[in-house]
């Protein structure tokens, strides 16, 4: 029983928890590595230069055709993309089009956001009660919240059906709304229990959405407990909590400091310089305030987060295949550090630099052990699914 | 026949079988190395597995087989072959990148001219009662403007006014004039006949007349539901926006535009209507083109606010001139006027925000 690939998982996790971050790459030094027979069989060769190049094209493109243009934009960065991963020497394929993303898109403004822009018209001109406004208001935010969490699943079963390697089709079964909900139940009893429920959060979907995950006909399997990452994630919340104070703090000093430097030498001229100085001056303080937040955030979560993938992948089997993930604290801070400055910078269409980084990382850090991946075959369920225009809408959440 | 080593997957297992391919003249014939058919891929059953960026070996698609050739000479020689599989050259993709831009400035351009059709339709449908509580609404919302002057005398000779001015007129609502202390010289039309006068306007006024034609020329864009319309048709091209774009930033951005100003026909019509209300109400039009005049040119660093939102080209004020009413009687006793410019009197002085004058 204590050498199953989580209890092992579970154990470097816990060794390293006082060692420097990046024990872990280096491996445990006496005993012989548990992972002897997984190896890097995944790699990863996209070039940023030629993305860039891709990624320059298409925009320019999808803003000449004012926006359509972005199905097609998306499609071709995506093949791209997996074009450049590659398992054992062979590269996955996508073949999705432009086309049918577009065309579900076109249905999806009919299903959801022509009634949703018609609500919101009505509850603007049609002059309701006020109280019938703001429930109206709250509750076209909630059905848009709801259907970003299914277009979220949705969006992983196109990506995944559209993913080939050595022409053997992947996917994704299971029910979207089913995924909806229990996102939905996680994401209420987040507030509920400060944030203390996000280990079973993660377990919880994961699961599910790796028992419906397949290759041809064989599924993922994910087998883990939330308890085993509650460490993990309570120093994670209690770090979250004094770092805020300290960022509140700095913050105040801020305010403080540029008040004190404009009314102690009297009594202020308001002329237009004034107003445009303490409007900039908040305007910067807010903006680096988010900024620092969000980064000492990512930062003080990212041993969670490295924590989670190390787990994930112990826990996670397919077939006979299984998987170990080895990355240093810092690696995952950098990535998603990274990826968080690329996705403000640019208003989020940096993406498929965010992807690129990410494939990268996974590419580096993940180790198979590949035994029977022969033995995989086509599955005989219908394989290309129709596109999810939600998940055009309203999935940011994943990557790609 | 040229012969080329190729790697195959069959579509069916996940099994990488090393095989010959050669080029025969209806399609692709596939052989294990040791000898031994396995299957031969017609050409007008096969896809060419497009790259972006560099190019890596060809690959072919049959359904979900894949066949994988790394020889730089086998592309030609397959094209020579087959020569429907050769990608398009560049002069036909750039024809069809410059197809798909006309073909998606034409949508938006359709889309964009309907707009104005959809607006009329979404006013028709609007009820007067809901276009009254929407301006109330809105009213109350806008702090911005400052307090609300309500000294007593002062609301009672400004409604005097407004009754006189919409006496023998049939408005679709019941007009409803206020004061607010903001000393910026403008004055707001709101759905369902909801003006607001800003203080600033009002100290600038130097006869009842004068206010007079400001408030009849309010009026009458509340009248013909010009506010309403600007409103219904910025949300229209958020909700548009946000259909094309599939996020409404420059939606928001255009509705911001489309809501902030007035069109010229919309005050010269406007312009018309006022001069109508005040024939009606028997006053006399020389106050509004002075007022207009005196706004049109003044001086005074604050006045351009009026034509912000009210672009004022020299021939409209021809046009108001032109179309002069005589009037028999001023539009307000000497006492009520007296009353009305003191209606902000128990309300501080509100500065504009981004003008503030050196102590």
């Amino acid at each position: 029983m204590t050498s199953t690939p989580l209890d092992r998982a579970i154990a470097r996790m816990d060794s390293s928890a006082g060692a420097p971050a990046d024990s872990l790459r280096k491996g445990p030094p006496a005993a012989p590595p548990p992972t002897d027979t997984l190896s890097p069989a995944l790699s990863y060769d996209g070039s940023t230069g030629e993305l860039f190049r891709l990624w320059l094209k298409t925009t320019v493109l999808a803003i000449l055709t004012l926006g359509f243009y972005r199905f097609w934009g998306r499609t071709r960065i995506r093949r791209y993309l997996w074009s450049r991963l590659s398992l054992l020497e062979d590269r996955f394929e996508y073949d999705g089009t432009g086309m049918e993303l577009f065309v579900r898109f076109l249905l999806v403004v009919a299903v959801v956001l022509l009634p949703l822009g018609a609500v919101g018209l009505v509850l603007q001109f049609a002059g309701l009660p006020l109280p019938w406004v703001v429930a109206g208001r709250y509750a076209s935010f909630f059905v848009v919240f709801f259907l970003s969490l299914v277009g979220h699943y949705t969006g992983q079963r196109y990506r995944l059906s559209r993913s080939l390697w050595r022409g053997i089709r992947g996917g994704l079964d299971g029910s979207a709304w089913n995924y909806g909900f229990r996102a939905l139940g996680y994401a209420a009893l987040g507030p509920l229990t400060l944030s203390l429920i996000k280990p079973w959060q993660y377990v919880g979907l994961w699961r599910y959405e790796a028992r419906y995950t397949r290759l041809g006909s064989r599924y993922l399997v994910f087998e883990g407990r939330g308890r085993d990452l509650f460490k993990a994630w309570l120093w994670a919340v209690i770090g979250g909590f004094f770092a805020a104070l300290g960022v509140m703090l700095l913050l105040g000093l801020a305010v403080g400091l540029v008040l004190a430097l404009v009314f102690l030498p009297g009594k202020p001229t308001v002329t237009p310089q004034f107003v445009l100085t303490v409007v900039g001056g908040a305007g910067v303080l807010y903006v680096g305030g988010f900024l620092a937040v969000s980064i000492v955030w990512l930062a003080i979560t990212a041993r969670f987060e490295r924590n989670w993938l190390v787990y994930s992948a112990a826990g996670t089997r397919f077939g006979e295949i299984r998987f170990a993930l080895e990355a240093a604290t810092r690696d995952v801070r950098r990535l998603r550090i990274g990826n968080f400055l690329i996705w403000l910078v640019t208003l989020g269409l940096g993406w498929p630099f965010v992807a690129h980084r990410t494939l990268r990382f996974y590419a580096k850090t993940l180790r198979l052990d590949l035994g029977g991946i022969e033995k995989l075959s086509q599955s005989e369920q219908p394989s290309r699914p129709p596109a999810s225009g939600l998940a055009e809408l309203f999935d940011t959440a994943g990557f790609a | 026949m040229p012969d080329f080593p190729a790697t195959y997957v069959d579509g069916v297992t996940a099994v990488r079988q090393s095989v010959r391919a050669s080029l025969g003249e209806h399609g692709i014939a596939l052989a294990k190395l040791e000898g031994g058919y396995i299957t031969t891929w017609g050409y007008d059953e096969i896809s060419l597995l497009q790259d972006e960026g560099a190019h890596g070996p060809l690959r072919l698609a049959r359904d979900l087989a894949r066949l994988t050739i790394d020889r730089p000479d086998f592309a030609e020689a397959l094209y020579a072959a087959a020569p429907h599989l050769r990608p398009p050259a560049l002069p036909g993709r750039l024809r069809r990148a410059l197809a798909a831009i006309a073909g998606s400035v034409g949508a938006v351009a359709v889309v964009w001219l309907g707009l104005p059709l959809l607006t009329e339709g979404g006013v028709a449908l609007i009820p007067t009662a809901a276009e009254e509580r929407l301006g109330d609404r809105e009213v109350e919302g806008l702090r911005i403007l400052g307090e609300p002057c309500r000294n007593a005398a002062g609301q009672a000779a400004l409604d005097r006014l407004v009754e006189r001015l919409t006496a023998k007129v049939e408005l679709p609502f019941h007009a409803k004039v206020a004061v607010a202390s903001l000393e910026v010289v403008n004055a707001f039309a709101f759905p369902g006949g909801r003006i607001v006068v800003l203080r600033g306007l009002l100290d600038q006024a130097k006869s009842a007349d004068e206010l007079a034609g400001v408030l009849a020329h309010e009026l009458t864009h509340a009248w013909k539901r010009h506010p309403l319309r600007h409103q219904m048709a910025s949300a229209g091209i958020g909700v548009l926006s946000e259909m094309i774009l599939g996020y409404s930033i420059s939606g928001n951005l255009g509705a911001f535009v489309a809501e902030l100003t007035y069109s010229r026909s919309e005050e010269a019509e406007a312009d018309a209507g006022a001069l109508v209300l005040l024939r009606q109400a028997d006053i006399s039009s020389a106050g509004f083109a002075d007022f207009f005049e005196r706004l049109n040119h003044g001086a005074e660093a604050s006045i351009p606010a009026y034509l912000s939102n009210h672009p004022s080209p020299a021939d409209r004020l021809t046009a108001v001139r032109a179309g002069a009413v005589e009037g028999s009687t001023p539009a307000l006793s000497p006492a009520d006027w007296t009353a009305l410019k003191g209606i902000c009197a128990n309300v501080p002085r509100r500065s504009p925000p981004s003008r503030g004058k050196a102590p």
